[in-house]
């Protein structure tokens, strides 16, 4: 492109080039308009040469262009007009409607002692495409490229994990031919991996569990997850250990389940502790009963001596000092009676239990015809320490005992972040404001046994907690939260 | 003849003039909030400019510059670290995505970016010169300093015209540097038409 065009009446000789050119004087008369641009606008040449460019296209009346290209007409140097900020300096249409993408440069053409402006303009449409094309297309890769690494790192994190974990992790396809084991698996079973990789899981069972492979498998290929699944496998020495098993389906690209990880956690000792606690629990129950058997007889003679006391008594001061005497020994008897309902929290190991069904069970025991029960919960089970009837029966029987004009308990569920929370309440007197926390310690009730203590044991035994919240005078409001991993859902 | 502290912050004024001109243009044309400032120039002989810049005057520096020729001769240019240079335009265009690198279309409005500011300078010194400049089209290279100079034929008591120029486009600053290499005799030209402004 020339730095400077000298003046000259005939523009016919840039009617060759490939480029659009338009020739405009200081006031914006076009003095040339080329082949080139004719064809790009569909505008033929005899109907602009004359006219007044701002008047045909407005948008360039504006002084973003007026103050710049007047630079052009006092001699400056040429104006740059870029397809970024003025894509379409004079919008022309290509055939499928789109405008064409235009790289507009402005010069000074010497015309005797002044200056017209040319306007030379590149159709960069294809070369526009094509920067953007490849600007998305490395865009992506620069993406894919992120999350690769970043797959990558998760992949090696995980890795180290497997590699350093204690549990045995165990990869095997879908006919529980072993494809992965780790140094945890290794320790485990005795096995190095060059040893086992390749080979069926068959040989980690022991005859009697022969048939847990083919049935974890035919589970593991509808999808589903095996949790905590204790089962008995041998080692390469022979020995059988305890352990606890979770398998998870492995799923290809698509979504296909094509093999499955095991996570193994040896708890043969863990197993043998719980079996020595049991019969540790076992024998001190057995020696708490044999106690309490020996106390009460005690007790019984003394409360007949004492009776036969009162009979001989005439002082005041005698009677009043046997009535105290028998008093202590209804005391003696309670706190007897409590080892007995205490003595039995967390002897048996807790279990999942259906919530409404427990409830009912609970309430069966009782004879409350006189008031309404609404259960209105899912069919859930919540896991928790087997004396849990006991719990809904206590919260019944304090509401029946103490609610004076309750005539309805209701059961019902909320779901909280993290818990779910069982609401017990009812439209009874309620619970005095003061007394909230003290009705769960175990001194507080002169009648009424341990009740809500004993309660607040049991549950606690999984996690469960209990508080009272209701509104003195309008009932009684227990809320029972119980933590996400001791509940789950039927449905 | 020899600039003294007067001349070094009469150009100042002149370039500073141009750059917010120029920055008012490229405002209106980005839609973005730009300024542009030179807080500093220098003005060194090519000799001495050719040994400060050092081992980076042979880095390769995106540039956009402009010959004149006239009563004072020399280049004009705008030159940036490359990836300054990407990220300008990106913060210019208001691209969000992808690496900073110059492509055709980011290096096409660049070089409009830097003919806004190469024109507006000139423009300054042009008045004050009230002479007429012939200019060459403008130009895009990656190139070191040492290269554009030998473009002009330079010599060693050629003048070399540094001019700090500070961009923030939406706070976000970048730097870069108005050169202007005036070839042997143009400092004088431009000090004389200085002067006589004075009086």
């Amino acid at each position: 492109m020339p730095d400077r065009v000298m003046f000259g009446e005939d523009w016919t000789h840039y009617d060759m080039l490939p480029v659009g050119i338009i020739v405009i004087r200081q006031d914006y008369t076009i003095l040339s308009w080329n082949d080139c641009i004719a064809d790009w606008t569909g505008i033929p040449k005899r109907s602009m040469v004359g006219l007044n460019l701002r008047e045909r296209f407005p948008h360039l009346d504006k002084p973003l262009y007026l103050t710049r290209i007047a630079q052009v007409f006092s001699g400056g140097p040429a104006v740059i007009f870029s397809s970024h900020f003025h894509p379409h300096f004079i919008p022309a249409a290509l055939q499928t409607g789109e405008l064409r993408v235009q790289s507009t440069t402005v010069v000074p053409v010497v015309a005797g002692d002044g200056f017209l402006a040319m306007i030379v303009i590149e159709d960069i449409t294809d070369l526009s495409r094509q920067v953007r094309a490849f600007r998305e297309m490395k865009n992506v890769a620069e993406r894919e490229l992120e999350e690769r690494k970043k797959a990558e790192e998760q992949a090696l994190r995980l890795a180290a994990i497997v590699e350093s974990s204690d549990d045995a992790i165990v990869g095997k396809t879908l006919d529980g031919i072993i494809t992965s084991w780790n140094p945890g698996a290794e320790r485990l079973y005795g096995y190095a991996a060059g040893e086992v990789l390749g080979k069926s899981l068959a040989i980690l069972l022991p005859p009697d569990r022969s048939e847990d492979l083919p049935v974890v498998l035919a589970r593991i290929r509808n999808g589903e997850s095996i949790s905590h699944y204790q089962t008995r496998w041998k080692t390469k020495d022979g020995r059988i250990l305890d352990i606890s098993l979770t398998v998870s389906p492995i799923r290809g690209v698509e979504g296909w389940v094509t093999g499955a990880s095991s996570i193994a956690r040896n708890i043969t000792e863990t197993k043998r502790m719980e079996e020595v606690l049991q019969q540790a629990n076992k024998k001190l129950n057995l020696l708490n009963s044999i106690t309490r058997h020996d106390i009460l007889n005690q007790l019984m003679g003394l409360r007949a001596y004492l009776e036969l006391s009162k009979e001989c008594a005439k002082e005041p001061l005698f009677i009043e000092y046997i009535r105290k005497e028998e008093q202590a020994a209804e005391n003696i008897g309670k706190q007897i009676e409590f080892t007995r309902s205490y003595q039995d929290i967390g002897v048996k190991s807790p279990a999942w239990q259906n919530l409404p069904s427990t409830i009912r069970e609970a309430i069966d025991t009782l004879d409350i015809k006189q008031v309404a029960l609404e259960i209105d919960l899912p069919q859930i089970e919540i896991f928790a320490d087997p004396l849990l009837q006991r719990v809904f029966y206590n919260l019944v029987e304090n509401a029946v005992r103490h609610g004076e004009i309750l005539t309805t308990i209701r059961f019902r569920l909320e779901d909280k972040p993290g818990r779910c929370v069982l609401i017990c309440e009812d439209d009874g007197v309620g619970v005095p404001a003061g007394v909230k926390e003290q009705i769960f310690k175990r001194e507080y009730f002169d009648n009424t046994g341990f009740g809500l203590y004993l309660s607040r044991e049991i549950l606690s035994m999984t996690g469960i907690s209990i508080r009272e919240t209701g509104k003195p005078g309008q009932g009684a409001r227990f809320e029972i939260a119980i933590p996400r991993s001791a509940f789950r859902s039927l449905s | 003849m020899e600039p003294d502290a007067g001349d070094v912050d009469a150009i100042r004024e002149l370039i500073n003039i141009g750059v917010g001109r120029a920055a008012g243009m490229l405002n209106d044309i980005t839609g973005c909030a730009i300024t542009l400032t030179v807080p500093s120039i220098q003005i060194v002989e090519y000799a001495h400019f050719s040994k400060e810049t050092g081992k980076e005057k042979d880095a390769a520096l995106s540039t956009v510059s402009l010959n004149f020729r006239g009563p004072v001769s020399g280049i004009a240019a705008l030159v940036f670290p490359p990836e300054s240079a990407a990220h300008l335009v990106m913060l210019m265009t208001q691209e969000n995505e992808g690496s900073g690198e110059l492509d055709a279309i980011r290096i096409e409005t660049l070089k409009e970016v830097g003919n806004i500011i190469i024109n507006a300078v000139m423009g300054s010194i042009a008045n004050i010169l009230r002479q007429h400049l012939s200019y060459s089209l403008p130009n895009y290279q990656e190139l070191g300093i040492s290269s554009l100079a030998r473009s002009l034929h330079t010599q060693v008591d050629d003048r070399v015209v540094i001019a700090n120029a500070h961009f923030r486009i939406e706070k976000t600053p970048i730097n870069g540097n108005i050169l202007l290499i005036l070839e042997m005799g143009s400092m004088d030209a431009l000090l004389t038409s200085i002067r006589g402004m004075d009086h």
